[in-house]
C-alpha cells in the first residue's frame, strides 16, 4: 500500500463510489497515512482540526438548533468535504461562497469544528470513518470524511451506515459555532485554530 | 409535475397541486379532499360541490405536506452539483414517483425532504428514533430506522401500499 496506490484508488473510483471503493481497496483506513492530493503531502494528523461549514436549511435546523443528517450522507458516497486546519482565507471564503450559491438555496449558519481524533474514535473495534487528505480543485487544505463499509447484507449495511451517520451527528452537535456571514465565520474559525 | 396527496380513508389520489401557491384544481375519485394552501393560512373546512355533483369536504390547513411537495418540485430545477459538493442531478422519473411516496408517508408522519448525493429523493425522520426512506427507482424504496427500527431495501410499492413494518414505525413516531 503506497501513496500512489491510494491516490489511484481514489481518483479511479466513480465519484459517488469513492468512499466504498477506497475502503474496499485499502480496508482499515490504511490510506489515511498518505495524502491523496495531487501535490502530495502528509496524511491528516490526529490533532489537526477540521471544519464543516453549516448552511440552512439542509445542514442545520435553526428552529431546533440541531445538525441535520442529510448532508452527512456524503460520508458513504463522494466523501464529506471538510476544511483542513491551515486553509488560507481564499480556501475558506471560496468554500462558503460555493455552498451559499448552489442551485439549492442555502444560507450560512456557521460551522462544526472537530479534531480528527474524534472522527477516528468511532470504532467497534473496526473504524467507522476515515479522514483522507484530499484536494478539491485549487483547495488543498481539504479533507474527505468517508464511512467505512460495515459487514452484513446489503440492507444491514445501509441500516448500520445510517445509524453511524446519526451517531456522528450527535457527536458533532457539541462543536457548533454560529456565524451568519463569511467574515464573521472566518474570524471564528481562525480563533478556534483552523 | 403534478403531485397528489392520498386521503386517510382511501389512499387514493385526491388532489393535484398545479403549481406553487396555486390552489389545487383537479379532483379525482374520493369523497374527502385535503385541500391545502401555503403556510400561515387559517385552517377551515368547507363543504363544496364539484362540477360532477359530487360532495367534497375541503380542509384549508397549514401544510408541511405542501411544503414538502414544493421542495420536491424544486428539485426539478436542480442540475449536477446542485449542492456545490458534487451531488448528482435528480432523475425526473424518480422525482415523480417520489411525490407519490411522500404522499403515502405523509398520511402517517410528514418527513423532511432531501436528495442523496446520488440524486435520489430521500425522506428523513429525525427524533428519538431516526430513519429514512429513499426512493431508489419508480415506486421502489429502501427504508432504515435506528435502534430496533425496521429496515429493508428494494421494496416495491407500486400498489401504493407501504410495508406494514414501516407504517407501524411511522405510527410510533406520531404516537
Amino acid at each position: 500500500m503506497s501513496a500512489g496506490g491510494c491516490r489511484q484508488a481514489w481518483n479511479n473510483a466513480q465519484p459517488h463510489q469513492r468512499a466504498p471503493a477506497i475502503d474496499a481497496a485499502f480496508p482499515d483506513c490504511k490510506c489515511e497515512a498518505h495524502s491523496l492530493c495531487a501535490v502530495g503531502g502528509d496524511g491528516v494528523g490526529d490533532n489537526e482540526l477540521l471544519a464543516r461549514i453549516l448552511t440552512s436549511p439542509t445542514d442545520y435546523d435553526e428552529t431546533t438548533s440541531t445538525i441535520l443528517t442529510q448532508r452527512l450522507m456524503h460520508l458513504y458516497s463522494l466523501g464529506m468535504s471538510v476544511i483542513r486546519q491551515g486553509a488560507n482565507d481564499d480556501e475558506i471564503i471560496g468554500t462558503i461562497d460555493e455552498l451559499t450559491n448552489a442551485d439549492e438555496p442555502r444560507k450560512l449558519v456557521g460551522a462544526v469544528i472537530i479534531p480528527t481524533s474524534m472522527i477516528r474514535a468511532f470504532a467497534d473495534p473496526k473504524r467507522w470513518f476515515a479522514a483522507y487528505a484530499t484536494d478539491d480543485r485549487e483547495k488543498i487544505h481539504h479533507v474527505d470524511l468517508c464511512g467505512t463499509t460495515p459487514d452484513g447484507s446489503n440492507s444491514q449495511v445501509k441500516k448500520i451506515s445510517s445509524a453511524r451517520r446519526y451517531a456522528l451527528r450527535d457527536a458533532m452537535s457539541a462543536h457548533v459555532i454560529l456565524a451568519g456571514d463569511a467574515p464573521a465565520l472566518l474570524a471564528c474559525l481562525r480563533a478556534a485554530g483552523i | 409535475m403534478d403531485a397528489y396527496l392520498p386521503t386517510l380513508n382511501t389512499f387514493a389520489p385526491s388532489a393535484y397541486v398545479a403549481d406553487i401557491g396555486e390552489i389545487w384544481d383537479r379532483v379525482h375519485g374520493t369523497r374527502t379532499v385535503i385541500y391545502r394552501y401555503g403556510e400561515a393560512r387559517p385552517t377551515t373546512e368547507r363543504l363544496l360541490t364539484s362540477s360532477l355533483n359530487r360532495t367534497f369536504f375541503f380542509n384549508d390547513v397549514d401544510s408541511p405536506e405542501l411544503a414538502g411537495l414544493e421542495r420536491l418540485r424544486s428539485f426539478q430545477r436542480w442540475g449536477e452539483n446542485w449542492d456545490a459538493e458534487g451531488s448528482a442531478a435528480p432523475n425526473p422519473e424518480i422525482l415523480d414517483a417520489a411525490s407519490r411516496v411522500f404522499s403515502l408517508l405523509s398520511v402517517h408522519a410528514v418527513p423532511q425532504v432531501t436528495l442523496t448525493p446520488e440524486g435520489l429523493p430521500a425522506f428523513l425522520y429525525e427524533g428519538a428514533t431516526s430513519g429514512e426512506v429513499i426512493v431508489t427507482g419508480p415506486m421502489m424504496i429502501d427504508y432504515f430506522f435506528t435502534g430496533d427500527g425496521p429496515f429493508d431495501d428494494d421494496v416495491d410499492i407500486s400498489a401504493d401500499i407501504l410495508p406494514t413494518a414501516l407504517i407501524e414505525q411511522l405510527t410510533k413516531l406520531t404516537a
